[in-house]
């Protein structure tokens, strides 16, 4: 297996830890689970990459569409700490600009 | 695996071939470990190894996209370079569309790969028609050595 994805609900919101590979094959997943949440009244995920060892266009565009999914639930998605080429994929695509869990989230 | 069967003869191998494969949906992940492997072997190495890798995934991933769910990938080295070439049989792509050449805005879904692809790599061309698309990249490496990679023909 070269994904899985933990879940840990916290008071403010939901934390998604990401273990492995995102790519075509594997971002699906990550996309399954923010529908979960959203059924289940939870819109505001912090998906925490630190031991995400791989991210493609597949995965910034599973953060980007599962912020707006997210957001049309009044809630939100960010990332935080990206690491190595993961952390350049995000700051080159202006993704970690947007998405970047800050903290001051409302 | 996604090999199927073994691969016609090709008037163009090259004595320095390190990788020749189809792959599809499945099989991409399984391909990049593949390339990443033969890469590092051949001397890509750091930012430069990531960077080629995702490179070829991207390229890769479009083409199950959008060229007919599968392509070819060949991967040799030659004169100090790595060279991978990525076929597919679609439909070619559309005058008009993205170039990848802009950064699509942050908040877009979509129109990332092409543009990683060109961020990403520092020798890329693209031949397009409406039989298909092939793309080719190289990067330089510093040692002529690889390993027998997991998928290295004959």
């Amino acid at each position: 297996m070269s994904f899985a994805i933990s879940v840990r609900r916290q008071d403010a919101f939901t934390a998604l830890l990401l273990t492995g590979e995102l790519d075509m094959a594997t971002a699906p997943h990550l996309g399954e689970h923010v529908d979960d949440l959203l059924s289940g009244g939870h819109p505001r995920i912090v998906v925490d990459l630190h031991d995400l060892t791989f991210c493609d266009s597949s995965g910034l565009n599973a953060f980007v569409q599962g912020d707006r999914r997210c957001t049309a639930e009044g809630g939100w998605l960010r990332v935080t700490r990206p690491r190595g080429h993961v952390a350049r994929v995000l700051e080159l695509s202006g993704v970690a600009e947007v998405l970047a869990y800050s903290g001051d989230e409302a | 695996m996604t090999d199927a069967g073994t691969p016609p003869a090709d008037p163009d191998g090259v004595p320095g071939e390190l990788i020749r494969r189809p792959f599809d949906r499945s099989g991409i992940t399984d391909l990049r470990h593949a390339v990443a492997h033969c890469a590092a072997a051949a001397g890509l190495a750091g930012q430069a190894l990531d960077d080629f890798v995702l490179v070829v995934n991207e390229l890769a991933t479009n083409a199950v996209r959008h060229g007919g769910g599968q392509g070819r990938l060949r991967l040799w080295r030659a004169d100090g370079r790595i060279f991978c070439e990525i076929a597919d049989r679609g439909s070619g792509i559309a005058a008009g569309s993205a170039s990848g050449l802009d950064r699509p805005p942050p908040l877009s879904a979509g129109g990332w790969g092409l543009w990683l692809a060109h961020q990403l790599s520092d020798h890329l061309s693209v031949s397009t028609s409406p039989g298909g698309t092939t793309v080719q990249i190289s990067a330089a490496t510093t040692t002529a050595e690889c390993g027998a990679g997991p998928s290295t023909s004959e």
